[in-house]
């Protein structure tokens, strides 16, 4: 009685906090500058030199890239890294927990010759859709230079085959099987592939991810081909980690659920 | 060797970079061999920090290093002075240490070669997390790094003890909070001044001292940092976070973790906002308030445990009340405590977590009525306990009573008396506390017998593999250096830039 007592009053407490702070946000709304606006500070200052000036500095036809991974590439080094560090984390919290054997999925496979859930109309599908994903994740991680995309969104795509492939019941396994460790490997890789595409400028003379001294092309003058190589081999570096950060949480949680459907 | 010195300040956090993300590759054919990738890694980053650390003390200028050769406020800078440079140093060290100290941990754990990689993956990011958030000069950029640090924090207290999980999710609930009231505070900065750059924004503040979205921006910021180091009405994910991490990473948890966002806190009120203004000093009077009622409570509240690590965990809290004291005093004084304090405090709690996880790796015990007769089977653990707890109660010459001293003269200097009211009283509380540890160390009978002692380790007579005792003698040097040469940290190191670029 006394428990559910002081509950309410929690929870009274909360919903005044709540109100309060709600309350306030409305107030604070009215200070912030005109969305879109010209002559607010944050539309004035750096945002007008990033729009007149990132073609020249980058070469790259979409404003967002040239932010994300030319003048800003060291924030997306990190964001990176934090996924990778999710699914590590991910993985470590789950390890404590058993692992659930599959022994019996696969018996009904060898035995019967076929899964109780497969059909062929699922495997005609897959057969479809998978190329088309992957043909669709390449093009997206190669064009987001030049148009929406990226590797972000390439990696989640390339792992989505991945995952058709090992959530479809099927008459016999399509892929290999890739574990959680080689998956976290892959990951691993990739981010540091986004790492020595900064170090390389290092060695020649420039910051860290300084693309303009790359040591590539045809030197230092060429713009156009430093960066685009730059951001290229960033964006691989992002979709190999995505890729394989995305299997390896999918490989940690599937090992350890058991689906009776 | 020029080439070398002039990416220092990036360097420090390459090396451990590079060698968390190889870390599960080279597990995979020698767990073994991926942990010393990552120690030695960290060593490089001790080393490239002393570099570093010389080169700005002995120019007397500070560096900046344009990421991606983008000038601010465009691209990212890392600016390092003389303060940023010894807390990268302490950093660095206490990252080093740590990772040398969970390695028999690590060992005893070890299911699979998976588990190796991800605990010292864990482990480096957090050390990047916390390099990068004391070297940044981007207020975006110092987000990023503390969302590194706060989720390789979280994965190291879940795979703690029994009750680690809770205490992890208590502390993602409320340091997601916390994060995302920096993110606030840095969004309505950028909407004020559109910039992200720390120096820059620092320029635009004269302009916009009473604009009500800066004061706002404040108020998230001392909330967001609040939660991240643990003051006083904002610190109740720490006590349970701090006492069931795991233990190999502990020190680092309770030692730096909580610290550097203090630091930061710092950069942000005297090298951004302008600290004479009305809003500020009414700002500076509610930390103050929160400091005093933090130290008390986290005394008072460390009396009541029997728990090792809970008393540790709880004077914590009003360790980093006395931190919070320091920025509100914001005399020199009062600033040069402040950091001294973030320095010492560091190493003190380190140790004392070093001493607390090497009774954990013995005897498998956390609770202090078990520690009758200790120091005769571990005397370098009972060593460093000792010198840390009389540090931390602030006897001369150990690291803790200088700090506590430059504060003290901040305050008279200022007539802030109630501050030095309350440093004498929670120093004497601290002595209760503290020497109730010693006593139990030295005169309670033995609980542990023989007997026992012999199942729980494997060789007799050994007191801790060697890889533990380097981090206890490293710290327990490093609080008696700092002590002894604290007029040349505090005078020839900290002082200039303090004057001229905090107090301008």
């Amino acid at each position: 009685m006394k428990k559910s007592n002081s509950n309410k009053k929690l929870a009274a407490g909360l919903i005044a906090i709540i109100i309060l702070v709600g309350a306030s946000a409305l107030k604070i709304g009215s200070f912030l500058p005109v969305i879109g606006a010209q002559d607010t500070p944050a539309n004035s200052y750096l945002s007008e030199y990033y729009i007149s000036h990132a073609v020249e500095d980058t070469a790259s036809h979409n404003i967002v890239t040239a932010v994300l991974a030319d003048y800003r590439g060291f924030d997306t080094l990190f964001e990176t890294c934090v996924l990778f560090l999710s699914g590590i984390t991910a993985v470590m919290i789950l390890s404590t927990k058993k692992k659930i054997s599959h022994d019996k999925t696969i018996r009904t496979i060898n035995d019967n010759s076929e899964h109780i859930f497969s059909s062929n109309i699922m495997d005609a599908a897959f057969r479809i859709v998978v190329p088309i994903i992957l043909i669709y994740g390449i093009y997206v991680l190669i064009h987001g230079e030049i148009s929406l995309g990226g590797g972000f969104q390439a990696g989640a795509l390339l792992a989505c085959a991945y995952l058709l492939d090992r959530i479809i019941p099927s008459f016999q396994m399509r892929v290999k099987h890739i574990t959680d460790e080689i998956a976290l490997i892959t990951a691993g890789t990739g981010a540091l592939f986004y790492v020595i595409t900064g170090i390389l400028p290092m060695l020649n003379g420039g910051n860290f991810l300084e693309f303009n001294k790359l040591p590539f092309g045809s030197g230092a003058g060429d713009i156009a081909g430093l960066h685009s190589t730059g951001i290229l081999m960033i964006e691989i570096g992002v979709t190999l980690c995505v890729m394989g950060i995305i299997i390896t949480i999918l490989e940690v949680v599937l090992e350890r659920t058991d689906f009776d459907d | 060797m020029n080439q070398i010195a002039q990416h220092l300040p990036v360097l420090i956090i390459l090396f451990p970079l590079c060698a968390t993300l190889l870390c599960p590759l080279i597990s995979h054919f020698s767990p073994d061999w991926g942990k010393r990738s990552v120690i030695s890694a960290l060593f490089l980053s001790v080393v490239c920090a002393v570099w570093q650390l010389v080169i700005v003390v002995s120019s007397g200028e500070s560096i900046h290093y344009f990421l991606g050769g983008w000038k601010p406020p465009i691209g990212i800078e890392f600016a390092v002075d003389n303060v940023n440079a010894v807390i990268i140093l302490l950093v660095a060290v206490i990252s080093w240490t740590t990772s040398l100290f969970s390695s028999p941990f690590e060992k005893k754990e070890r299911t699979r070669s998976l588990y190796s990689a991800g605990y010292y993956s864990m482990l480096a990011f957090l050390a990047v997390g916390l390099l990068g958030m004391s070297t940044t000069g981007d207020a975006f950029n110092l987000y990023v790094f503390m969302e590194i640090t706060a989720i390789s924090g979280y994965g190291l207290i879940a795979v703690g003890e029994e009750k680690g999980p809770i205490a992890s999710f208590r502390y993602l609930m409320t340091g997601t909070i916390g994060a995302s009231m920096y993110l606030l505070g840095v969004g309505f900065l950028y909407a004020s001044t559109g910039t992200l750059n720390m120096a820059d924004l620092a320029d635009k503040m004269p302009q916009l001292t009473d604009s009500p979205l800066i004061i706002i921006a404040v108020a998230c910021l001392i909330v967001g940092f609040g939660i991240k180091m643990a003051l006083f009405p904002l610190h109740g994910w720490q006590p349970a976070a701090h006492s069931y991490a795991h233990p190999g990473a502990d020190p680092m948890i309770a030692g730096i973790m909580i610290k550097i966002p203090a630091y930061a806190m710092l950069r942000f009120f005297y090298c951004i906002f302008i600290e004479d203004s009305k809003v500020m000093q009414l700002f500076f009077a509610a930390l103050g308030v929160m400091a005093v009622l933090g130290v008390l409570f986290g005394s008072l509240k460390a009396l009541r445990y029997d728990t090792y690590n809970k008393i540790l965990a709880y004077s914590s809290i009003g360790q980093v009340g006395y931190i919070a004291m320091g920025f509100a005093i914001g005399n020199v004084y009062g600033l040069i405590g402040a950091v001294l304090h973030i320095v010492s405090h560091a190493f003190m709690k380190a140790g004392l977590f070093y001493t607390s996880g090497a009774l954990k790796y013995r005897y498998g015990i956390h609770e202090t009525t078990y520690l009758g007769q200790v120091y005769r089977k571990m005397p370098v653990t009972s060593l460093t306990m000792v010198v840390c707890a009389l540090s931390m109660i602030g006897l001369p010459p150990f690291a803790g009573f200088f700090s506590k001293w430059y504060l003290a003269l901040g305050a008279i200097q200022k007539g802030q008396y109630i501050f030095v009211a309350v440093l004498i009283l929670s120093s004497l509380l601290g002595a209760i506390y503290f020497f109730r540890i010693i006593e139990k160390l030295f005169m309670e009978r033995e609980k542990i017998s023989d007997e026992e002692n012999n199942m729980r380790t494997e060789k007799k007579g050994k007191e801790l593999p060697w890889q533990m005792l380097v981090p206890l003698i490293v710290v327990v040097a490093a609080v008696i250096l700092i002590g002894l040469f604290n007029a040349y940290i505090a005078g020839d190191v900290l002082k200039p830039v303090i004057t001229e670029v905090f107090l301008k």
